[in-house]
């Protein structure tokens, strides 16, 4: 569904990115982990187009989609959760929803969003009319992943979407993110929490240092010495 | 590296100028070369509009003296730098007329501070120096070279007003008056004519304020003034605050019997944006197109020609008079000496197209000033009675 | 003090500042949302004036029926201007310091082009109803200036219902709180920044026209303008649309007070030394930032 070819991202003349190749297949839930600075977040705004690849090339269903703008590619149904959620904090729940059914395929079909929104996080049913920036980290946290569903993603990336957050609401995100992925979106999960990601995910990629390390089905990635030893401190 | 560029051709311009400065001007008869007049306007910027009528004003001047047998028998040539209405720049050229250029004559006349600022560059040389100077304070500094001929004086603003109210029965004057200044040099000498003169007649200054420009409101003015029971209503200022004061006064239905207005009713946007709501103020002027002094004809006819106007603007006016005043001066002392041509102006009487100007030490002519108001969208002359040009309309009528 | 004077001063002073606020609605726009400082604002909102006075004397139209003609003109001529001379500059650094110079040019050619065809005199925009007056029992209401305060009352709640309201004002105000947030949920920057600028002109023409209702004009007035609108902005908070407005409103009555009570040469004493304690003590505006 989704392939990144030997992506170059340069930064100044640093390479964020050197040679990244990964793939998402339709349905999956591929898991990309990896420290701190390793070219994570550099990779996922690349591929919504808010970076440009210095080099290599991005198919999205088979045609390249490598310089499109980044409402271009939220057009093709690719949807980031931002690291740091980003949402608009002045809005209201209500209103950060609505703008993220703001393109007219997704707007058209608001409504039914919004009822699958509130079914799968009831309690933003109750903080609709709340400014967002006056909502705890977890409840926010949930807005950022609700305004994303009203996008009505084919793929969903989200970006560190546990950072910040108590063990509880973590866990509760990764429970919603599994359970989007059971009702059929792709989903491209980055986060630093290995064991949990790795747990839902079906396949993995591990960055360092802007390269592809290792990657494979998330089971045998847990059980792999070297990501036992560098990320579940094993 | 540009600024050195910079440098590097200025020093270069200035080497050069310098040359050419010091090759001899050859043998050449002098009497054959044109009197070259020079010296600034601001022809662009701030005060351009006015400027560009000053120098239509010397050029017509010129035009005329060359068409006869030109000054002392040469031709004259205008040397015109443009100031950008910037008095620094005015004072700069000033200097660069006279030392670089070698000019004959210092012309004269630019409105607001550049004359005043000029006054002492002309003193240094001595160059005599007719302008419209920068008000009294100008003409007080000891300058001896510069003369006001005419000069543009606030302080002398309103004495053709109160000349005029003087010579009304003391119950037909009005008792109290309400006054509005604009808080500038201006506003101030404006003050000079009301002060001095106001007590003479039984006015009381009940309301005496002076406001900021730019003036944000003028309505609780009027509101006051009506209050008060103020009759007589001075609003000195500019255009912007002096019609804002006007269209109060009719909001408000307030009928003072005399409205007088500062600098703004007198150029021509009050009568042709005002319309009628203009009508009826009264103001001053050192010079009008309806004086009956010889010359002003001539004018009228050059500009009714040229550009279509009923009468010279008050610019090309002081333009020409400022000529008038300088070649009567250079052919009285029958010599481009300068100080000859001074000591000429102090000893004898001038005649302009401001009539005629008796000059004093300070460079001054006798307070001049004409009493005027708007009347049918047009500024006529109504005191003293030998200018008179229209009978004034007194007291105001009421709004309509 | 005399009730009748302060209440007489307060009302016209109100009506004063409820129009600095419709110049100033579009000024604060695009200075929030678009982190461009358009000097040239009121140079437009001047260029409305003229357009309104032209057409005042060609035709009769009256001034606020001229803004049919003037706004769409000025919403057109912001869209090539945003696209042809705003657009390289926000990839400058420091994109306000870089839209203050490209703008401040922009004012200037503007008024040049102005000099040219309207020349430097002055002009006031005369209507039927300049002088006159609605007098309700001791209070007197100038039908110029209550136009003005209509027109302005007008202007801001439409912008305020823009933004609050349609999808389109939404997506400005989440393009201005997360820029790259809105575009990954397909707002396209570009097009909304000149949607904004163009608006944000547009009222600039409307803001002129109720300018020249209350004072006289001439192709250098914006400079003076430029000045109302920093203190109406920096007063309500850049971005602040409700804010530009109260903002008005407490300029106007602080103008209507001291006229009042104090000596008149306080006045801009008073306002602008409200601008600098605001800049001081509370550089976002009095009031919370809204959009």
């Amino acid at each position: 569904m989704l392939s990144v070819n030997d992506v170059i991202v340069l930064y100044q003349k640093l390479r964020a990115l050197q040679g990244v190749s990964l793939e998402v297949g339709e349905g999956d839930l591929v898991a990309l982990i990896g420290s701190n600075g390793a070219g994570k977040t550099t990779l996922i705004n690349t591929i919504s187009g808010l970076i440009p690849a210095g080099g290599g090339a991005i198919m999205w269903q088979g045609t390249p989609i490598g310089g499109l703008s980044p409402d271009q590619i939220c057009r093709e149904g690719i949807i980031q959760v931002p690291e740091g959620r980003k949402l608009f904090s002045q809005m209201t729940v209500e209103e950060n929803l609505e703008m993220g059914a703001y393109l007219p395929v997704a707007r058209s079909q608001a409504e039914e969003s919004r009822q699958m929104v509130f079914e799968i996080f009831p309690r933003l049913a109750e903080r609709r009319c709340q400014t967002a920036r006056t909502l705890s980290g977890g409840e926010q946290q949930m807005v950022a992943v609700a305004r994303a569903i009203m996008a009505r993603p084919k793929l969903l990336m989200l970006d560190e979407p546990s950072l910040g957050l108590s063990p509880i609401a973590a866990a509760e995100i990764f429970k919603t993110i599994e359970e989007l992925n059971n009702r059929g979106i792709t989903v491209l999960l980055v986060s630093q929490e290995v064991l949990q990601t790795l747990t839902i995910a079906k396949y993995g990629y591990v960055l360092e240092n802007g390269k592809v390390t290792f990657s494979g089905p998330a089971k045998e990635l847990l059980d792999d010495p070297r990501v036992k030893e560098s990320y579940l401190g094993l | 590296m540009s600024r050195r560029c910079l440098k590097r051709s200025l020093f270069l311009i200035m080497c050069l100028s310098l040359g050419l400065t010091l090759v001899p001007y050859g043998v050449s008869n002098a009497a054959d070369k044109p009197i070259s007049i020079g010296g600034s306007l601001p022809l662009t910027g701030k005060f351009a509009e006015t400027a560009k009528w000053i120098e239509k004003g010397m050029k017509f001047w010129a035009e005329e003296i060359n068409a006869k047998s030109g000054l002392l028998g040469r031709k004259v040539v205008f040397k015109i730098y443009d100031d950008q209405s910037n008095a620094g720049k005015a004072v700069t050229f000033a200097e660069k007329a006279i030392t670089v250029d070698k000019v004959d004559l210092l012309f004269g006349g630019y409105p607001g501070t550049a004359a005043r600022a000029v006054m002492p560059v002309a003193e240094k040389h001595k160059f005599v120096y007719v302008s419209m100077g920068g008000h009294m304070k100008s003409f007080q500094q000891g300058y001896t070279y510069s003369f006001g001929g005419p000069p543009l004086m606030g302080e002398w603003w309103y004495e053709g007003f109160y000349q005029w109210l003087k010579s009304l029965p003391a119950y037909q004057r009005p008792k109290r008056a309400a006054v509005y200044t604009m808080n500038n040099p201006i506003g101030t000498s404006l003050m000079d004519s009301i002060n001095r003169m106001s007590e003479d007649l039984g006015i009381e200054l009940v309301i005496n304020e002076k406001y900021n420009l730019p003036l944000p409101d003028a309505t609780p003015f009027i509101v006051k003034a009506k209050q008060m029971n103020c009759d007589l209503l001075f609003s000195n200022g500019f255009f912007a605050d002096g019609v804002m004061t006007i269209r109060a006064a009719k909001a408000l239905n307030y009928n003072p019997k005399a409205i007088v207005q500062g600098v703004g009713s007198i150029i021509p946007a009050w009568v042709k944006e005002l319309g009628e709501d203009g009508n009826y103020v009264f103001s001053g002027t050192v010079l009008h197109y309806k004086l009956a002094y010889p010359g002003n004809d001539k004018l009228n006819a050059y500009v009714k020609e040229k550009y279509n106007l009923p009468g010279y603007p008050l610019y090309f006016g002081f333009g020409y008079a400022w000529m008038q005043t300088l070649s009567q001066g250079v052919e009285g002392a029958n010599s481009l000496n300068q100080t000859k041509i001074r000591d000429w102006l102090k000893s004898n009487t001038v005649q302009t197209i401001a009539g005629p100007l008796i000059f004093d030490e300070k460079g001054l002519p006798e307070p001049v000033n004409f009493c005027t108001q708007v009347i049918d969208g047009k500024v006529e002359l109504t005191y003293p009675k030998k200018v008179r040009t229209t009978k004034p309309v007194y007291p105001k009528p009421a709004w309509k | 003090m005399n009730t009748v004077l302060v209440v007489r001063s307060l009302i016209s002073g109100i009506m004063m500042g409820s129009v600095y606020a419709l110049l100033g609605v579009g000024f604060s726009l695009t200075w929030g949302v678009m982190k461009v400082i358009n000097i040239s604002h009121a140079t437009f909102g001047l260029l409305g004036a003229f357009i309104a006075y032209t057409l005042l004397h060609a035709w009769s139209l009256d001034p606020i029926l001229s803004l049919a003609l003037s706004a769409p003109l000025l919403f057109f001529l912001a869209c090539l201007i945003y696209r042809f001379i705003i657009v390289p500059i926000t990839k400058a650094k420091e994109v306000i310091v870089a839209s203050m110079i490209v703008t401040f040019g922009i004012a200037i050619i503007l008024e040049n082009v102005m000099l040219l065809i309207w020349s430097p005199d002055p002009r006031l925009l005369t209507t039927s109803y300049t002088s006159k007056v609605l007098i309700l029992g001791p209070l007197y209401f100038q039908y110029p200036r209550l136009a003005g305060f209509l027109m302005s009352l007008a202007g801001v709640l439409v912008i305020h219902f823009f933004l609050k309201k349609t999808y389109m004002g939404k997506a400005v105000r989440a393009a201005w709180q997360q820029p790259d947030a809105a575009q990954l949920y397909g707002v396209n920057l570009q097009r909304i920044s000149m949607i904004t600028f163009g608006l944000a002109i547009s009222s600039a023409g409307a803001g002129g026209v109720a300018m020249a209702f209350l004072y006289a004009f001439e192709p250098h007035t914006h400079n003076l303008w430029l000045i109302y609108l920093f203190l109406v902005v920096i007063v309500g908070g850049v971005g602040n649309v409700l804010g530009t407005a109260l903002a008005g409103l407490i300029i106007g009555v602080i103008t209507g007070l001291s006229f009042a009570f104090l000596p008149y040469q306080w006045v801009n004493l008073l306002t602008f030394g409200l601008l600098m304690v605001i800049l001081v003590f509370r550089p976002q505006g009095l009031f919370q930032s809204e959009v």
